[in-house]
C-alpha cells in the first residue's frame, strides 16, 4: 500500500499541465523519429536525449519516458509499414505486420501493435510499481561486496547484447571500461589515462559517445545504404476490427506474460522475447500456416512480447541498475544526466523524483495510444521525407545536441570520432552496446571492489561469504548459461526468419 | 577489405591500446598505496594485458565463421561518406572560429548538397531554412553559450 500510496504522490507531480506537455511532446517527438527508416529506438534516444537536457530535471526525465515510448512504438511502424526492422526486436513484427501491410491491412496491423503495446507496458509499469521497492527494501543490506557482485550480474547482459561474437562483445566491453577510467583516479584523485591533456582530466562524456555509436553512425549507414523515400499507399483504418480483436486479445495476453516474466531476468533482451513470443504464438495456434502470410497474432504477440519485456526491464534497470536492452542502456545514460544513479539506493535516495518517473510512463504510454492511432497517416507520411533532407538535419541536431550537454567542444569531437568508429564497426559486425554498458558500469565496479577489500582487511573471501553476494554471484553463473543458450536459439530465429541482421 | 584482415587490424589495434594501459598502469603504479591490494593502476593494468590477449587471439589464432566481404563504398558514393564525414569535422573546427550561425549554415547547405544531391541554390534556401529554425530553438529559446567565434560574420 505503501507503493501505492507514493505512486499517487508521483501522480500529483506528473499531472502538472506541464508535465503532461513534456510527457506528450516526448511521446510525439519520440515517435517521429522512431518512426523514420533505419533509425531504431536506441538511436532515436540517443539524437533526442540532448534536447531534454535544457529542461529542468524533472519535466526532462518525464520528456525522456515519452521519448522512449514513443521511440519504440515508432519503431515498430517502420517495421509493419516499411519491413525495415529497426532493431532485431522488430524482424519478428516484419514477418507477419508487412504481409498485412501489403494487403492494405496495414493500419490494423499498426493499430494491434499499439493496443498490445499499451496493454504490455501498463502491465509491466504495476509490477514495476510492486516489484521495485521490494529490491528497494533490500537497498540498506547492499554494501561495497554485494554492489560488485551486482555489476558482475550487469555484465552477464553483454552476452545476450553482444552480437554474433562473444570474443568480439568482450573485446568492446574492455575498451568500454577502458575508456571509462579516463579521468581522476578513484583512491589517489589523480589523472589518468588523460596522457598529459588536462582537457580529458574530466574524463569523456557518455551521452556523446552514446550519440557518436548510435546517431552519427547509423546516418552515415543511412546515407550508404542510399535511403529513399517509400510510398506505403493504402494502410486502412487504424482501429482492428471486433475479429481482429478477439484474435489478438489471447496473443496479446501471452505475449505480455511471456515478455514480462523473462525481461525480469537481467540478460533478457526483447530480441529474445519477441521471437519466443513468435514461436509460442504459432504452436498455440489453431491455423499455423496463416503465420508468416499475415495473420494479425503475429503482430500482436511480438508487439506486446517487445513492450513488455522493455517495461519489465525498468525493474533491474531502476533497482539493480542494470540496463537489459540497448534503448534502455541509452535511457540509462540519460538519466544519470540529471544525478539519477539507478540501482538498490535509488528508491532511498531520490524517492519522489523515481515515482514522478514511474507515474509518467503511465502517462506517456497513454499518450502514445492516445497519439499514435489518430497519427498513423502523419506517421507514414513523415517516412515519405528524403533522406537527403532528413540525414543534415539530424547530423546538425546530434552535434549541437552534444554541445549543449556540457558546453563543451570536446564532447562534440568525441561525438564525431565515435561516429566514425561506429560506422567501422557496425561494417564488421563489432556490437557497440557491450562498449556503452561497460563504460556505464566500470566505474561503480571499480568503486565498490575497492571498497570491499577496504572493509574486508584484504580478504579475498568476503564476496563469497555474506549472502545477498554470494547469492548474486551464483545468479552471475546461472544468467550466463541461460544467456548463452537463449542466444543460440535467437541467433538461429533470424537466420530461419531470413532477416540476417546484427 | 576481408573480415578477416579487419579482425587482424582490430586485433593490432587492441594490442596497441592494451599496450598503453599497461604503460599507464606501470606509471601510476608508485602511487600506489602500500596497504592496498587495489590502486588507480589495477584495473588499468587488468584491462590492458585483457585487450592484449584478445588482440594476440584475432591476430594470430580467431577466425570469422564465414570469410565474408564487409561492404564498403566505392566510387561517387565513398566520395559522397568522405565528404560528410570531412564536413562535420570541419564543422566542429568552425564553429569555434566563425561562431554558430555561420558555421551551421555552412556545413548546413554542404550537406545538403552532398547528401541530397540538391542543387546549390536549394541547398542554400534549405540551408537558411534550417539555421533560422536552429537559431531560433538553440539560440534565442535555450540560450545556449555556444563557443565565442574569432572571426565574426554574423
Amino acid at each position: 500500500m505503501e507503493a501505492l500510496q507514493m505512486l499517487l504522490n508521483g501522480f500529483s507531480l506528473a499531472l502538472e499541465p506541464t508535465n503532461i506537455l513534456m510527457a506528450a511532446l516526448g511521446a510525439f517527438i519520440g515517435t517521429m523519429v522512431g518512426v523514420l527508416p533505419g533509425l531504431g529506438p536506441a538511436s532515436a534516444i540517443a539524437i533526442l536525449l540532448p534536447l531534454t537536457a535544457v529542461l529542468p530535471p524533472t519535466q526532462a526525465i518525464i520528456m525522456l519516458a515519452g521519448i522512449y515510448y514513443g521511440a519504440m512504438y515508432g519503431g515498430s511502424s517502420t517495421a509493419i509499414l516499411l519491413n525495415i526492422p529497426g532493431e532485431v526486436a522488430s524482424v519478428p513484427t516484419c514477418l507477419d505486420g508487412y504481409p498485412m501491410a501489403q494487403q492494405g491491412r496495414g493500419g490494423p496491423a499498426l493499430g494491434i501493435a499499439a493496443i498490445g503495446s499499451f496493454f504490455a507496458g501498463i502491465l509491466g509499469i504495476v509490477a514495476l510499481t510492486f516489484f521495485a521497492p521490494l529490491f528497494a527494501d533490500q537497498a540498506l543490506k547492499f554494501g561495497p561486496p554485494e554492489y560488485f557482485a551486482l555489476m558482475l550480474l550487469a555484465l552477464t547482459v553483454v552476452i545476450s547484447l553482444g552480437g554474433a561474437s562473444i570474443s568480439k562483445a568482450l573485446a568492446m566491453s574492455f575498451f568500454g571500461y577502458l575508456l571509462s577510467l579516463i579521468g581522476m583516479g578513484t583512491i589517489t584523485n589523480m589523472p589518468r589515462l588523460t596522457f598529459g591533456s588536462t582537457t580529458l582530466w574530466g574524463g569523456l562524456d557518455v551521452i556523446s559517445i552514446v550519440i557518436g555509436l548510435f546517431a552519427i553512425s547509423e546516418v552515415l549507414n543511412g546515407i550508404e545504404e542510399k535511403k529513399v523515400a517509400i510510398s506505403m499507399g493504402n494502410i486502412g483504418s487504424v482501429f482492428p476490427s471486433l475479429k481482429d480483436l478477439r484474435q489478438s486479445a489471447m496473443a496479446i495476453l501471452r505475449g505480455s506474460g511471456l515478455g514480462f516474466i523473462m525481461g525480469l531476468l537481467p540478460g533478457c533482451s526483447p530480441a529474445v522475447t519477441t521471437f519466443l513470443a513468435y514461436d509460442l504464438e504459432k504452436k498455440c495456434s489453431k491455423t499455423p500456416e496463416r503465420f508468416g502470410k499475415g495473420a494479425i497474432e503475429g503482430v500482436a504477440a511480438p508487439e506486446s512480447a517487445n513492450n513488455a519485456t522493455s517495461s519489465a526491464g525498468f525493474i533491474p534497470l531502476f533497482a539493480l541498475g542494470i540496463p537489459a536492452s540497448p534503448p534502455l542502456a541509452v535511457l540509462l545514460g540519460g538519466l544519470m544526466i540529471y544525478g539519477l544513479t539507478p540501482g538498490p539506493m535509488l528508491f532511498e535516495q531520490n524517492g519522489n523524483f523515481v515515482w514522478a518517473v514511474i507515474a509518467s510512463m503511465f502517462i506517456g504510454n497513454v499518450m502514445c495510444l492516445v497519439l499514435n492511432l489518430p497519427l498513423v497517416g502523419l506517421w507514414a507520411k513523415l517516412t515519405q521525407i528524403p533522406y537527403g533532407i532528413l540525414a543534415p538535419i539530424i547530423l546538425l541536431i546530434s552535434i549541437v545536441g552534444t554541445y549543449t550537454i556540457r558546453n563543451n567542444m570536446l564532447d562534440v569531437l568525441v561525438a564525431l570520432l565515435f561516429g566514425v568508429l561506429g560506422y567501422f564497426l557496425n561494417k564488421y559486425k563489432w556490437p557497440v552496446v557491450p562498449l556503452i554498458i561497460c563504460y556505464i558500469l566500470g566505474p561503480v565496479l571499480e568503486r565498490s571492489l575497492i571498497q570491499s577489500f577496504d572493509m574486508a582487511f584484504k580478504n579475498p573471501f568476503i564476496f563469497v561469504q555474506r549472502p545477498i553476494s554470494l547469492a548474486l554471484i551464483i545468479m552471475t553463473v546461472v544468467f550466463v548459461i541461460i544467456s548463452v543458450k537463449l542466444r543460440r536459439r535467437t541467433r538461429d530465429s533470424i537466420v530461419n526468419s531470413g532477416y540476417a541482421q546484427e | 577489405m576481408k573480415t578477416l584482415l579487419a579482425d587482424r587490424i582490430a586485433g593490432s589495434f587492441l594490442m596497441i591500446i592494451g599496450g598503453l594501459a599497461v604503460f599507464e598502469a606501470i606509471r601510476l603504479y608508485p602511487m600506489h598505496d602500500k596497504g592496498s591490494i587495489i590502486g588507480d593502476e589495477t584495473f588499468i593494468g587488468f584491462l590492458g594485458l585483457a585487450l592484449i590477449i584478445l588482440g594476440l587471439l584475432f591476430v594470430f589464432m580467431l577466425k570469422p565463421k564465414e570469410e565474408e566481404k564487409a561492404e564498403f563504398p566505392s566510387g561517387e558514393l565513398r566520395k559522397k561518406i568522405l565528404s560528410v564525414m570531412g564536413l562535420l569535422f570541419t564543422y566542429w573546427a568552425l564553429l569555434q572560429v566563425i561562431g554558430y550561425p555561420a558555421s551551421t549554415f555552412l556545413v548546413g547547405m554542404g550537406l545538403f548538397r552532398t547528401v541530397g544531391d540538391y542543387g546549390w541554390l536549394r541547398s542554400f534556401v534549405y540551408a537558411l531554412i534550417l539555421i533560422v529554425i536552429f537559431y531560433g530553438i538553440f539560440v534565442l529559446w535555450l540560450k545556449t553559450p555556444f563557443p565565442q567565434p574569432r572571426i565574426n560574420i554574423f
